[in-house]
């Protein structure tokens, strides 16, 4: 049942460089490792939908080089973006250190209410740590954001990650403290919602048919 | 969590619209440059176009799908874009009819060597800059001796100077990179700290991620990628305003894999920065320049393209999509042999500094008509030309923005947004001697008159209506009326 969703959540990937944003995405979206990944120029873009909480919610993710340079793409990049999984590298203290100016930069140029999940990836590469766990927690505990390990390369919490997100988002929908109808939310309603905001599309009302692929 | 089910199916050939024609070509000396294009004087049956559409409705057996049926099943409130899942792209050939091409474009062969030694004098020298840089600019060089005539391009040999001279030029250079290398061994435990952060963090992270399917950056601890790295870290150095932007190493590595010495190829990389407009630069001041020129030149050229832009508002007016396409000069949209051809005909700033945008018109010209005509919104254009990434025809594309390029020559007058697009890049430009009129467009704020001298005269353009011209009004190109 494709292109049939009750929401549509814009996502952003953010951290430095060559923490693994876009194997991220990519274990995400296609369940498995990126091999020969090149580094993200501009802005790319992949999609999923996944069921949580009984809601078919699609996620629209936008990835982008770990070193943006150019604010005009970064206004577009952010805008309207409701969670975001910001991301760095259990190996690399450097790409935690930068943590504060990308969170910064989302709630400035997305939205104060973005929900955030931080990602420590590389968590297959235990042996280089530089990050522990329960330092990461504390600055997660501390900025308010939600916080897992992941393995673009195992795929481990990949998928837990994104869902997290969605969840809580989700949740906040229901509690009223997200309104999907505001302006710049980055929450659309999707077809198979019953809050029709938009004209009814009677060609995806029909069964699909099989796509044989 | 149900992820939903991939969807590939192909799609058959659609009759396709027809082009521009002939008659578009021609300036007449009263024509107005924004009028909308004469109806295409010439079907082009066999020209293709690619294609995104949704599969909602397509069959088990994957068999054609009428264009129509595609758009009810995809409208264009649709919120969402994506998708891989769901909507199916088909890429075929599409073919530029005769009319549409540079009138000189059969006139030249690939650069080879012995045309390319015919070029140089018994000194060494180029006889003639111009007459080379036409030359590469139309028929591109051979393999063979690109690492030969690059460093001519990307000026670090000068065309005047000897054999000998560049000898002695090489030598003189490959001390002073040594220097500058010394200089970067030398740093203080200070610097290096911030050095390493601002640059080389990133740079040790990005050259074992480029170009690493090329058999000259292959495999583990390759020298190679050592010596790109060292020519990107020693640039940073040479100039700390710049330092180091992601894309660098995109551009600097096919420079090595074809000049091979890497003092040679630090400085056709510092001739690349300089003198390019399309490098990766960290300014933003340099992609928005690009940005509203391409934006005016796609307002003068494709004007439906254009107002679709327009409709979208200020994301889609900052083409997301194509700011790869800028900060790497197509590398990643064409196979390496077709971006290579393609950075050639840029480098060789034949009447224009500025090529590289009528090659993203030419993009967008021919492989665009479906984001108008799906209404595709911001993220859907950005899946769109990303999709098309590496399955493009990029001879195809640059035969097409040459003919746009020649064109944009015949204008009987260009608005003064553009002016800079005619600014003299050396010698050549204009060179028929004709000279368009400069037509004031915009507001030139702190100016009381147009900087370039532009005359104001005309009403405001007419737009052509959306979809009442259907599929052949789809590449109006240029127009002019007779």
């Amino acid at each position: 049942m494709a292109e049939t969703y009750d929401f549509l959540f814009k996502f952003l990937v953010i951290g430095s460089a060559g923490t693994g944003k876009s194997c991220l995405l990519h274990q995400f979206i296609e369940n498995k490792f990126k091999q020969d990944s090149n580094h993200t120029i501009g802005v790319e873009f992949g999609s999923r939908v996944v069921n949580v909480g009984g809601k078919t919610v699609k996620l629209q993710i936008w990835d982008t080089a770990g070193q943006e340079r150019f604010r005009s793409v970064t206004r577009s990049y952010y805008r309207g973006a409701a969670g975001a999984l910001l991301v760095y590298d259990i190996t690399s203290r450097e790409t935690y250190n930068s943590l504060a100016a990308w969170l910064t930069d989302a709630r400035t140029l997305a939205s104060p209410n973005i929900v955030v999940i931080l990602c420590g990836n590389k968590k297959d590469l235990d042996p280089e740590r530089e990050v522990t766990f329960l330092e990461a927690s504390r600055f997660a505990q501390e900025n308010e954001l939600m916080f897992l390990e992941t393995s673009a390369l195992t795929g481990e919490n990949v998928e837990e990650a994104f869902l997290k997100c969605a969840r809580t988002i989700l949740n906040k929908i229901d509690s009223g403290e997200l309104d999907p109808e505001r302006m710049g939310s980055g929450i659309q309603y999707g077809d198979a919602s019953l809050r029709q905001l938009r004209q009814p599309r009677s060609a995806q009302a029909v069964t699909p048919q099989p796509c044989g692929c | 969590m149900v992820p939903s089910d991939g969807c590939l199916v192909s799609l058959g050939i659609f009759p396709t619209a027809s082009h521009g024609g002939a008659a578009a070509m021609r300036p007449a000396p009263a024509a107005n440059w924004w009028l909308p294009a004469e109806k295409a004087s010439t079907k082009s049956s066999t020209s293709t176009m690619a294609a995104w559409t949704s599969c909602v409705r397509c069959s088990s057996n994957g068999s054609s799908v009428p264009r129509r049926t595609c758009k009810t099943s995809f409208p264009p409130i649709q919120q969402a874009a994506d998708e891989r899942t769901c909507m199916q792209f088909s890429i075929r050939r599409p073919k530029l009819p005769s009319s549409e091409t540079h009138p000189e474009e059969s006139s030249y062969r690939r650069l080879d060597v012995s045309t390319w030694l015919s070029h140089l004098n018994e000194l060494g020298q180029v006889e003639e800059e111009y007459k080379l840089r036409k030359a590469i600019f139309f028929g591109g060089i051979d393999v063979s001796i690109r690492g030969e005539v690059w460093p001519f391009l990307l000026r670090y040999y000068s065309p005047k100077s000897t054999s000998e001279e560049r000898e002695a030029l090489r030598v003189q250079k490959r001390k002073e990179y040594e220097e500058i290398q010394q200089k970067r061994l030398a740093m203080s435990p200070e610097e290096h700290r911030a050095f390493w952060r601002n640059v080389q963090f990133t740079v040790d992270k990005d050259v074992v991620r480029t170009d690493r399917s090329n058999q000259f950056f292959r495999g583990e601890d390759n020298p190679n990628v050592e010596s790109m790295r060292r020519i990107l870290l020693n640039y940073a150095v040479y100039n700390p305003t710049i330092g180091y932007s992601q894309g660098m190493s995109d551009l600097v590595a096919p420079i090595l894999a074809e000049v091979l010495d890497e003092s040679d190829t630090f400085w056709c990389f510092v001739g690349l920065m300089q003198n390019t407009i399309f490098i990766s630069s960290p300014r933003d001041e340099d992609m928005e320049k690009q940005l509203l020129y391409l934006r005016e030149l796609l307002r003068l050229t494709h004007l439906r393209f254009y107002q679709h832009l327009v409709s979208l508002g200020e994301d889609g007016l900052q083409m997301l999509f194509c700011h790869r396409w800028l900060l790497l000069c197509f590398k990643r949209e064409f196979p390496e042999a077709e971006a290579l051809r393609i950075w050639e005909a840029c480098w060789a700033h034949y009447q224009t500094d500025y090529f590289h945008l009528f090659i993203c018109v030419a993009i967008v010209t021919i492989y665009g008509d479906d984001v108008i005509e799906q209404q595709l919104a911001t993220d859907q254009m950005l899946l769109h030309f990303g999709n098309l990434a590496m399955h493009m025809n990029g001879e195809l594309v640059l035969r097409k923005a040459r003919s746009l390029l020649y064109q944009f020559r015949l204008l009987p007058r260009i608005p003064c947004g553009l002016h800079d697009l005619c600014k003299l890049c050396g010698t050549g430009m204009w060179d028929s001697g004709y000279m368009p009129a400069v037509e004031c467009t915009g507001l030139h704020p702190g100016s009381e008159s147009c900087p370039y001298g532009g005359t104001v005269e005309v009403p405001s353009p007419k737009a052509p209506k959306d979809g009442k011209k259907g599929p052949k009004a789809s590449r109006e190109g240029f127009g002019f009326r007779r």
